[in-house]
C-alpha cells in the first residue's frame, strides 16, 4: 500500500481534484438555476425523480470522464520520470507496483465522483427532498463501480499502450458505455448486419448507463438488478487481470 | 567474483550502445566504469541491475547480495522531503518500522543533509545527488553502484562525498562507480575499464597510476586515438 498511499498523496497536493470541484459546482449551479429545464420528448422534466435521473446521467457520464483523466498518466509518468527504476531495484514486482498506482487511480476517481455526487445531495436538499439521501450512499457505491471500470480499463492500457491510444480506447469506451441503452435500442431498430456489429460492440463494452441506472433506480426507491451489477464486477475483475499480462520491457 | 560481465551486448534500434563487454568486479573491490557521452557506462549499469534487457551477453551476479544504485538524474517524489524520501524507499524496501526513523536520520546525516520539511522539488542538484546515495544505502547493501555520484556538488561536496565512498570501500562495500570526474575516481577506484562506443578501449588499474600516469593522462591518451 506504500505506492498507493503516496500516489494518492500526491494527487491531493497536485490539487488535480479542484478540477472536480469545479465541474459539480457547475452541476449544481445548472441544478439550482431556474433555467434548468430539460425537455423529454418534447415535455419539461420539472419533478425531483424525473430531473434527478438526467442528473445521474450526467453525473456518471462526468465522473466516468474524469477517472480516464485522473488515470491515463499515473503509470506512464512514473516511467518518463524515470521514478520506476528505484522501485524496480527493490524487488517490487511489476504487477504489484502496477496494480498500486491502478489503485491510486482508482481510489482518487472514487473520491472525485464522490465530490460530483455531493452536488446531487445538494441538489436534493434544495429540492425538499432530503428523504433521499439515505439510500444515496448506496446508489454512490453502485457508480463507483463504473468509475473503477473506467479507471482500471485506464490504467492497465496506459501500461502497454502509447498515452493518446491508451485515452482513445478509454475514451470510445465510456462513450459506449454511458449510450449503451440508446445502442441497445438502435441495434434492434436496424436489425441485420449492422444489427449484428451493434450486438457485439455492445456485448465488448461494459455497459456503465445499466450500472448508472441501477444506482439511480435504487435512490428513487425501486428495485434493482443485480446481474447488471454482477456483470460489472466480473468486468472489473477482467481488466483486472491486465495487470498482470500487460508488462514494461525496461524500467 | 561479486559481478561477472560477460560478452554483454544492448541495441537500439540496430544501434550498439555496448557491444561485447566483459569485466568482473571482485568483492570489496572499487571499479569504474570511464568513457565519454554515449560510451555505455550508464546503460551498463542499468543492466547490471536488470533495469534494461541486454541483447545479448549476461550478467552473473553474487547471489543474495543487496545493492545499491544511485541513478544519475535521480528523480523522487516531488512532494515529499528529504526524510519522507528515504522512508518511502525503506518501507518498499521491508525495513523494520521501527528501525526507519532511525536509519533515515543516521543516513541523512551522513550524506551532509539537514532533516527539515524542504520538498525535494526544492533541492538543488547536489542535494538531489546526496539523497540519491542515501537512499543507495538504505538496507545496508553490499554492492553499491553510482551512476555520476558527484555530478552537480560543489568542491566542498565532492570532497565530501570521495571521502564517504573512501569510508564505505573500507567498511567492506564493492562499488561500481560511472564518472566523468577522474581525479575523483583515481582517489576512490582500484581499477576499472575505459569505454567508446561500448567497447572496452582499455583496462586501468592503480597500479598503472603509480608508474607516473595520471587517470586523466590514461584516458586522454586512449580516447585520443579512438575519438
Amino acid at each position: 500500500m506504500t505506492i498507493t498511499m503516496n500516489a494518492l498523496k500526491e494527487r491531493i497536493r497536485r490539487k488535480e481534484l479542484y478540477i472536480v470541484v469545479a465541474v459539480s459546482l457547475i452541476i449544481l449551479a445548472f441544478c439550482g438555476s431556474d433555467a434548468a429545464t430539460i425537455s423529454v420528448e418534447g415535455e419539461s422534466v420539472t419533478g425531483f425523480e424525473s430531473m434527478f435521473k438526467v442528473l445521474h446521467i450526467i453525473v456518471n457520464a462526468a465522473g466516468c470522464l474524469l477517472s480516464m483523466v485522473l488515470s491515463l498518466r499515473t503509470i506512464p509518468a512514473e516511467y518518463q520520470e524515470k521514478r520506476s527504476h528505484l522501485i524496480w531495484i527493490r524487488g517490487v514486482s511489476q504487477a504489484g507496483y502496477h496494480a498500486q498506482l491502478a489503485a491510486a487511480n482508482v481510489v482518487s476517481s472514487a473520491i472525485a465522483v464522490m465530490i460530483l455526487y455531493a452536488a446531487l445531495i445538494i441538489y436534493a436538499v434544495i429540492q425538499g427532498a432530503a428523504g433521499y439521501i439515505p439510500t444515496m450512499i448506496p446508489g454512490l457505491l453502485i457508480v463507483i463501480l463504473n468509475i473503477a471500470i473506467i479507471s482500471l480499463l485506464t490504467s492497465v492500457l496506459s501500461i502497454g499502450l502509447p498515452s493518446f491510444v491508451a485515452g482513445m480506447i478509454s475514451s470510445i469506451c465510456v462513450l459506449v458505455g454511458v449510450l449503451h441503452g440508446i445502442l441497445d435500442i438502435y441495434k434492434n431498430i436496424i436489425g441485420g448486419f449492422s444489427g449484428a456489429i451493434v450486438k457485439w460492440v455492445l456485448l465488448i463494452f461494459p455497459d456503465l448507463n445499466g450500472i448508472q441506472g441501477q444506482a439511480a433506480g435504487l435512490v428513487l426507491g425501486k428495485g434493482i438488478d443485480f446481474h447488471v451489477i454482477l456483470k460489472g464486477l466480473l468486468t472489473l475483475y477482467i481488466i483486472s487481470l491486465g495487470l498482470w499480462v500487460f508488462r514494461k520491457k525496461e524500467a | 567474483m561479486m559481478i561477472e560481465i560477460a560478452h554483454l551486448n544492448k541495441e537500439y534500434k540496430g544501434k550498439k550502445v555496448v557491444n561485447d563487454l566483459s569485466f568482473s568486479v571482485a568483492e570489496n573491490e572499487a571499479f569504474a566504469l570511464l568513457g565519454s557521452n554515449g560510451a555505455g557506462k550508464s546503460t551498463t549499469i542499468k543492466m547490471i541491475l536488470g533495469l534494461v534487457k541486454p541483447t545479448g551477453g549476461k550478467v552473473v551476479k553474487t547471489d543474495n547480495k543487496a545493492i545499491g544504485y544511485s541513478p544519475e538524474s535521480p528523480s523522487f517524489p516531488s512532494f515529499l522531503s528529504g526524510g519522507e524520501v528515504l522512508t518511502y524507499y525503506a518501507k518498499l524496501q521491508n525495513i523494520p518500522r521501527e528501525e526507519i526513523n532511525h536509519t533515515v536520520e543516521r543516513l541523512v546525516r551522513m550524506v551532509g543533509l539537514d532533516i527539515d520539511k524542504t520538498k525535494v522539488k526544492f533541492y538543488s542538484k547536489g542535494m538531489l545527488q546526496r539523497l540519491a546515495l542515501a537512499q543507495a544505502l538504505l538496507g545496508d547493501p553490499e554492492i553499491l553502484l553510482l551512476d555520476e555520484p558527484c555530478a552537480g556538488l560543489d568542491a566542498m561536496g565532492r570532497i565530501e562525498m570521495i571521502e564517504l565512498l573512501k569510508r564505505l570501500k573500507k567498511q567492506g562495500k564493492t562499488i561500481i562507480i560511472n564518472s566523468h570526474i577522474l581525479s575523483d575516481i583515481e582517489k576512490v577506484c582500484d581499477r576499472g575499464v575505459i569505454l567508446n562506443k561500448g567497447m572496452v578501449l582499455r583496462n586501468w588499474s592503480q597500479e598503472d597510476i603509480r608508474e607516473n600516469y595520471t587517470l586523466e593522462e590514461i584516458f586522454t591518451e586512449t580516447l585520443g586515438g579512438a575519438v
